[in-house]
């Protein structure tokens, strides 16, 4: 019986390549990400707006807040991830 | 099949139940309205439902599909004084039975309360995933 252990592969720890923030290159991972959640948190705002009207339903209104909530938070998780990566092969002793 | 759809499905339903208690709340408002604008009694309102589909996601919710009147015949009670009396002196007034309405409504309520126990029990789960990355 033989065990197979997923490879990480060299080129997966090539450094990153530069890339304009807002400019023409294409959003790429994280990016990505702040753009969803802030699309999500955009459309609750707008549901919760539409409730005032008295154009939306309530349960549509709270699960729409209730749905950019958990996106945010799964964001935030994944931001303090990454920060956390970052900081520990900062401080890796030369 | 995600969260998303978990939320859209309960979604479906929680409108729908509302819907019905809307009807319901209709039903027992015209308990004594004897005269329709389409002429008669007022008649009951009935929700039915039938599974629809949520949103682009494959989830199958539920919606209204139409609402009927209740075609059973109307209470009459002898009432001569009364403008909308017939030549009998007999009043016909909507067949609501408030009882019915109440039984109806505490199971619209309880279905509400079981799909709002659904996008719970997903969003806990969903918090608690998110959790393994913490």
């Amino acid at each position: 019986m033989s065990i197979n252990l997923p490879s990480i592969g060299i080129q997966d720890l090539a450094p990153v390549t530069p890339q304009t923030v807002g400019g023409s290159a294409p959003a790429s991972g994280f990016q990505q990400i702040i753009e969803q959640v802030s699309d999500t948190l955009k459309h609750a705002d707008q549901m919760a707006a539409g409730y005032a009207k008295g154009q939306v339903g309530l349960t549509d209104a709270v699960l729409a807040s209730e749905k950019a909530d958990t996106t945010f938070q799964v964001a935030m998780a994944i931001r303090n991830r990454a920060l956390a990566a970052y900081q520990e092969i900062e401080n890796l002793q030369v | 099949m995600g969260l998303d759809s978990i939320i859209g499905i309960a979604n479906s339903a929680l409108s729908a139940q509302s819907q019905r208690i809307t009807l319901i709340a209709q039903n027992l408002a015209n308990v004594d309205s004897i005269n329709s604008p389409d002429g008669g009694p007022y008649q009951r309102r009935i929700p039915v439902f039938e599974p629809a589909q949520v949103g682009e996601s494959d989830g199958v919710g539920v919606k209204l599909a139409e609402v009927l009147t209740d075609q059973s015949p109307p209470r009459v009670s002898f009432d001569p004084s009364s403008p909308f009396a017939d030549e009998n002196g007999m009043v016909k007034e909507p067949s609501v039975n408030p009882v019915y309405e109440m039984v109806d409504m505490m199971q619209a309520s309880r279905s509400y309360q079981a799909n709002l126990s659904v996008v719970q029990t997903a969003n806990t789960a969903a918090l608690k995933t998110i959790d393994l990355l913490k």
